[in-house]
């Protein structure tokens, strides 16, 4: 465990003992192991898929293992019927949900039965019905292998877990038995119930309207008939994974052209492209890449630049989004040389600088710590008082916090949003 | 089977004697066109007007005959006029050949066959695999800056619109392939050896690398001549050296012919042209060193790019054209004695005319995004120098 930027990730690439071979990590040092196999999961899981599809990953992994092609076949499917993903067997891996691809990620990485299983961040985008199926699983894995798993959220694993490790900028902290363990007393990782707003949406605009909307993605229905107005506040898209919440955000932010019905985003239709930016904004779900300047400070300017804001505005916007999120040390880096927690700051920064007035965010709390979860929930009580901010999340602290929840399934609407009422402190 | 017919296809697009080879395009094009979606039919639309009247003109330009018309400064004739449109008639067969080809056949059902385990079987299947990759990186970056603002405009005269894309897109490619290494490594498909550098990354970056050729010539392929593949093997070359360059070229020319045209050999000729412009990418990028200071001047370095890619679209037309001039007076006289009888100094002179659309695209290019890239990759850390690993 460790704040963001602690060097968790690092450490985990370093055990793999490949890390140090590789261009850029900067790991020194020298490292030893008896494991036979290593197996490991990254924090974005594209990362770790050698193929295209969840079939052909298997297939790939199982071959290497000496296995014939038509045993290979039958070893993936009966895999991925475990893991719910038969289906989805040949559907191309960015096309499956954060969750699922999480899911296929963990099996993938045990195929080579390997004698050390290294998880980072193992619960990101997966949602409430599979966490504590994935627990169990990681549980079972550890009966028999070494497990190490860097997590922001110690609670799945403290009855299970032997040992404790704290970061705490790039050193061994702390080191003791899990039992016992009391996170309250390490401020980066003690989440803590989430403080109530005291804060409730002014304005009547701006309003992001779906009526009847249908999207089809590579055959699948992704939304069917999916009607929404939602205005000021902050707006929890919940539910399980695959069921559409990113095809809705990127739908709204008129990224994808529905089949039937239509969207309005601050009463523009979002078909009509042009212009779109300076009323909508979209955080991706994995901010790694869905980066492409050279620079924090290139990549904020880019959608101030887009909206044709002069020189001294834009840097005023930077200074605002800079302050937000405090990235003032990191701003001649590529972004790509930040940890997982900072991009995801960065990408919300990114947000933050278009000023637009529906701000559309996928996974927001993922890969934060503590004190930048509070960092993103002073944002959103900020901005929700005048702008429509629809947050799709497993995160129980932010649907909390939410002015309303709406839950999708497989593409439709199971429950139409709450009233909009007014918070008060407890 | 379906390999079989595309191979078959593109081989009687090239070997057909011109009598047959306007019956035979209505034959190809009743069958590609009833398995195109519209935009593909577009594309083969725009590839057979614009190749058609692209070689109608260069080969009549300067031609043996020429002296009848004039266009502009050119003497042209009727008669070089009309076997030019006959060559574009035939590159536009083989154009619908390519198109059955990557209707037919996707890097999906090839994939099984290399699945095997090995260093052969993993290059093999590399590319294939990496294509996807690609795609969706691309997407995903078109999509990030398309919600911020940015409009791309389609077509070569968009091109510029394109150039805040490409640099992040290798940025993205390489960084991923760098992660992929690790878990090619542990999966035990290219283990590595004790104490050396990663083999697996060296393998990452050449397929991902090659995946983005073969993905940049088949973004242009309907237009004739122009590729971003050099720039893809300039970048190779310059940015990984001579090795990866010349390896770049060498499995993306195979593998976009395999994928279009099927095992024809006629094609597979082209690979070591192609390789040749990586390597000399590669001693090139050692020589001037570019890139690794990162403070050349911008325009200076603008203007180098601008002649590197000018260059290598040079050196590929003559490479190109002595090796077709040198089977066709081999191989194939008897099936087309005109081309036969032409000597090496025209068909070079009319190849390079033919490609100076190409030239100026690469040049632009080069100009526009080469050292932005490599300035790019090496600020994002995926371009150090590896160093050694610590052994165990």
């Amino acid at each position: 465990m460790g704040a963001t930027g602690s060097g968790k990730s690092t450490l985990l690439r370093s055990a793999t003992g490949l890390a140090s071979a590789l261009p850029g990590t900067g790991v020194t040092g020298s490292f030893s192991t008896n494991a036979r196999a290593t197996g490991y999961v990254p924090q974005d899981a594209l990362d770790g898929f050698l193929s295209f599809d969840a079939v052909n990953e298997f297939v790939l992994r199982l071959r290497a293992l000496g296995r014939s092609l038509p045993e290979a076949h039958q070893e993936a499917q009966r895999r991925l019927t475990v893991i719910q993903l038969a289906e989805r067997a040949t559907v191309p891996l960015h096309r499956l949900s954060g969750g699922e691809r999480r899911r296929l990620a963990l099996a993938a990485a045990q195929v080579h039965d390997p004698d050390v299983l290294l998880l980072d961040e193992p619960f990101n985008h997966v949602d409430s019905a599979w966490r504590p199926r994935l627990a169990i699983d990681i549980g079972r894995a550890a009966l028999r292998r070494l497990v190490v798993v860097a997590t922001h959220d110690p609670s799945p694993w403290q009855e299970d877990s032997p040992r404790t490790l704290l970061i705490r900028d790039g050193r061994l902290h702390h080191d003791g038995p899990a039992d016992g363990f009391d996170p309250a007393r390490f401020p980066e990782i003690a989440i803590g119930p989430t403080a109530p707003w005291n804060t409730s949406p002014r304005a009547a605009t701006p309003r992001l309207e779906f009526q009847a909307v249908t999207c089809e993605l590579e055959g699948t229905r992704a939304l069917e008939e999916v009607t929404l107005d939602l205005g000021p506040g902050l707006h929890a898209l919940v539910g399980p994974n695959g069921a559409g919440k990113t095809t809705f955000l990127r739908a709204a932010a008129g990224l994808i052209r529905p089949q039937s019905g239509r969207i309005r985003a601050n009463g523009l239709d979002t078909r009509a492209a042009t212009g779109l930016v300076h009323h909508v904004a979209l955080q991706f779900e994995e901010p790694t890449s869905a980066f492409f300047a050279s620079t924090l400070r290139q990549e904020l300017a880019f959608a101030p630049t887009n909206q044709g804001l002069p020189g001294c505005d834009i840097e005023a916007r930077l200074r605002e989004a800079i302050s937000d999120f405090e990235l003032d040390a990191f701003m001649d880096r590529h972004p790509y040389t930040l940890s997982g927690g900072q991009k995801q700051r960065l990408a919300l920064a990114s947000v933050q600088a278009t000023q637009a007035p529906i701000i559309l965010l996928d996974e927001p709390t993922q890969g934060l710590d503590a004190a930048n979860r509070r960092l993103l929930h002073a944002f959103l009580e900020r901005q929700a008082t005048d702008r429509c901010i629809v947050a799709a999340t497993h995160d129980e602290g932010l649907i909390g916090l939410a002015h309303d929840v709406t839950r999708l399934c497989a593409g439709r609407i199971e429950a139409a949003p709450r009233e909009v009422t007014l918070r008060t402190p407890s | 089977m379906k390999l079989a017919i595309v191979t078959v296809a593109s081989s009687l697009s090239i070997v057909l004697p011109t009598p047959w080879l306007a019956p035979y395009l209505v034959i190809e094009a009743v069958l590609v066109l009833g398995l195109l979606d519209a935009q593909a039919r577009r594309g083969l639309r725009r590839f057979a007007v614009s190749a058609s009247l692209l070689a109608g003109f260069f080969y009549a330009a300067g031609g043996p005959h020429a002296g009848d018309v004039r266009i502009g400064p050119l003497p042209v004739s009727g008669d070089d006029f009309t076997i030019g449109l006959l060559v574009g008639v035939r590159m536009a067969a083989l154009f619908a050949a390519f198109a059955l080809g990557a209707r037919w056949v996707p890097a999906r059902d090839l994939l099984p066959f290399v699945a095997r385990r090995g260093l052969p079987a993993y290059v093999a299947g590399a590319i294939l695999r990496t294509l996807p990759t690609v795609r969706a990186d691309a997407e995903r970056l078109r999509e990030t800056q398309t919600a911020r603002g940015h409009r791309f405009v389609a077509g070569p005269w968009g091109a510029r619109t394109w150039i805040p894309f490409v640099v992040p897109l290798f940025v993205s490619v390489l960084r991923r392939a760098r992660e992929q290494s690790i878990a090619l490594e542990l999966a035990g498909i290219l283990p590595q050896r004790n104490g050396a550098v990663s083999r697996a990354h060296r393998w990452a970056v050449v397929a991902a690398l090659a995946a983005l050729a073969v993905a940049g010539r088949l973004a242009l392929v309907a237009w004739p001549g122009v590729s971003l593949s050099y720039f893809v093997l300039f970048i190779a070359g310059v940015a990984y050296g001579p090795i990866v360059g010349l390896l770049v070229g060498l499995l993306e020319r195979v593998s976009t012919d395999v994928l279009l045209s099927g095992l024809n050999p006629v094609f597979l000729t082209m690979a070591p042209v192609e390789a040749m412009l990586g390597l000399l990418a590669g001693l090139a990028g050692r020589l001037v060193n570019w890139g690794q200071r990162g403070r050349e001047p911008i325009a200076f370095a603008s203007v180098l790019a601008a002649w590197a890619g000018a260059m290598m679209t040079i050196l590929f037309s003559v490479a190109a054209d002595t090796i077709n001039w040198l089977a066709v007076r081999t191989l194939l006289p008897r099936l087309d004695p005109e081309a036969a009888q032409m000597g090496w100094v025209a068909l070079v002179a009319r190849g390079l005319v033919f490609n100076v659309p190409s030239l100026v695209f690469n040049a632009a290019l080069f100009a526009a995004a080469a050292y932005p890239t490599l300035l790019a990759l090496r600020r994002s850390g995926v371009l150090i120098h590896r160093a050694r690993s610590n052994p165990a």
